[in-house]
């Protein structure tokens, strides 16, 4: 497939045992864009999410990474595939300190670890203060801060990231979504981001809109802030 | 009594050793190993079969010679193997299905059966020893009598327990048991090849399950059904010790050696005068028992918890 066709996730139907929550959503991710997945609860966001990297197999349809067929891989080929998961929930190893953390989202990493710290510690220097802080005992800010930077750890060429704002105050979503976006720009990363925040809206070069489980509307981002679907499930029209 | 707690630390070094090969599949794997204790005697029995055809040779203050040391050695990687293999043949397709626990413990409990039956078929229902001399006693002050076999046992213990303290907390591969004891869906998103991990936990249970059966049979004598009746110690030690602790189950497994030990004179002496026509040393794991209440009770996360031995 052609560079720009990084990832293409094509017509998957996905669900878990016999529920399905996916129908038929196609997306498709230009390498080095920011984009982003929005939709209320229940949409089915991160299934989508959970489709692609592998953490279950869609029913029907096919994810190609780089062209190649990646439907049937599972987590950890992804990852050597450059494609880097952030789920939303217990995405830490809570009972591990941050160092081993992070030692452990490099854990297949071939390149410069000591590098990757580094890069880290810059956008995130929070976390080299707390190093030996057992990672459950941070704060829900610092554990999102964490759980990116293990993701990030293997110098994905792919970041997948569940709603890593979730639950946070208004000041540290800015903190977590400025770092996302220093990150990319450092890293040259491409980021496929599930967020519910004007600001990873206002970020991304393009959006997805589910409902349903359905996909309702792709465009520009800005484009799709501003369309009257989006208005009409945040702000009721 | 300072001897029985002498002895009580020997026999709580050897079920830290069970205990130990127990909490890394349970940590892992989420289930009690009932074949655990099976497994222990079957360590022993192996490396008794070598021994045979092993020339011993001889050791300094010990009864036993650098042959019975290659024993061990052999017994464990053979028992190392045996676990692995038993581990990819039933449990490993019981993962995979997500099946209920029930069907581990089902399982576990079926190949209790099946090597118990083994080491009868092979070794008979008799006793065995490694060596037939008597062990050199030595005499130290408060009437404690030990021999040089059982400190070599208390100090093999220590190093290995140690040694794997090591391992599980400053290698890469101890940190990535630990990541997928604590979430094994996370470590799999992080590249952590779990498969691995599995096969890693069940060599290392099967190294320290190995050595402690082979040290009950150089400390105590061998018999069938020895594994299986320090199950419960070893379990206890494992539950009282803390969830995955390889320090605390050291701790654990000491305490409950010795309240079995100490415990169990105690209360025949009481018994004795009296005139209560009671042998206690039929009744030893009812101490680990009302210790294991206790701990329960008020310590549910284990007795170590909080501690620097909670690890």
């Amino acid at each position: 497939m052609a560079e720009n066709n990084f990832l293409e996730v094509d017509n998957i139907t996905s669900g878990y045992g016999m529920v399905d929550v996916l129908f038929d959503v196609s997306i498709s991710i230009n390498k080095g864009d920011f984009v982003v997945v929005i939709g209320p609860n229940g949409a089915g966001k991160t299934t989508l999410l959970r489709s692609i990297t592998g953490v279950i197999k869609p029913k029907k349809g096919k994810v190609y990474h780089l062209g190649e067929d990646v439907t049937d891989f599972n987590p950890e080929e992804m990852l050597f595939r450059g494609i880097s998961y952030v789920p939303q929930e217990r995405n830490i190893f809570s009972d591990l300190k941050v160092k081993d953390n992070l030692e452990m989202g490099a854990y297949s990493y071939k390149g410069d670890y000591e590098k990757r710290l580094e890069l880290i510690f810059n956008v995130f220097p929070i976390l080299k203060e707390r190093l030996d802080q057992e990672a459950g005992t941070l704060s829900g800010g610092q554990r999102q801060m964490l759980a990116i930077s293990r993701g990030i750890m293997m110098e994905p060429e792919l970041l997948i990231l569940d709603e890593p704002t979730s639950g946070l105050q208004p000041n540290l979503v800015t903190e977590v979504m400025d770092s996302i976006v220093e990150l990319q720009k450092k890293d040259q990363m491409t980021i496929l981001l599930v967020a519910q925040t004007n600001q990873a809206i206002e970020e991304a070069d393009w959006g997805y809109l589910l409902r349903n489980g359905e996909l309702i509307l792709d465009a520009k981002a800005k484009e799709l802030m501003e369309s009257d679907e989006v208005m009409d499930l945040y702000f009721g029209g | 009594m300072l001897g029985n707690i002498v002895d009580g630390i020997v026999l709580g070094c050897i079920i830290t050793l069970g205990g130990l090969g127990i909490s890394y599949v349970l940590l892992l794997q989420n289930y009690f190993n009932f074949t655990g204790g099976t497994y222990f005697t079957l360590g022993a029995f192996i490396a008794f079969a070598f021994s045979r055809i092993i020339p011993m040779g001889e050791l300094p203050f010990v009864t036993f010679g650098p042959g019975l040391l290659l024993s061990l050695l052999l017994s464990m990687i053979l028992l190392a193997i045996i676990m692995t293999a038993v581990d990819k043949l039933l449990f490993r397709p019981l993962r995979l299905r997500n099946a209920p626990f029930m069907f581990f413990y089902l399982t576990a409990f079926g190949m209790l059966f099946v090597i118990r039956s083994i080491i009868y078929l092979v070794w008979g229902a008799g006793t065995q020893n490694f060596v037939s001399g008597l062990p050199h006693i030595y005499r130290l002050p408060g009437g404690i009598n030990i021999t040089a076999d059982k400190i070599f046992v208390v100090l093999a213990t220590i190093i290995l327990v140690a040694l794997i303290y090591y391992f599980q907390y400053n290698t890469r591969l101890g940190k990535a048991m630990l990541a997928t004891a604590d979430d094994e869906r996370l470590a799999a998103i992080t590249g952590i090849k779990i498969k691995n991990i599995h096969t890693t936990v069940t060599v290392i249970a099967g190294l320290v399950t190995a050595m402690g059966g082979v040290f009950y049979g150089i400390a105590v004598q061998m018999r069938p059904l020895m594994g299986f009746n320090l199950l419960m110690a070893m379990f206890f030690a494992v539950i009282c010790g803390g969830h995955g602790a390889i320090l605390g189950t050291l701790g654990a497994g000491i305490i409950i050696g010795v309240l079995q030990e100490f415990g169990t004179v105690v209360v025949q002496i009481g018994l004795d005068a009296g005139n209560i026509p009671v042998e206690m040393s039929g009744y030893k794991e009812v101490f680990a028992f009302i210790f294991l209440i206790i701990i329960l009770l008020t310590k549910p996360y284990g007795i170590f918890e909080g501690t620097i031995l909670d690890r």
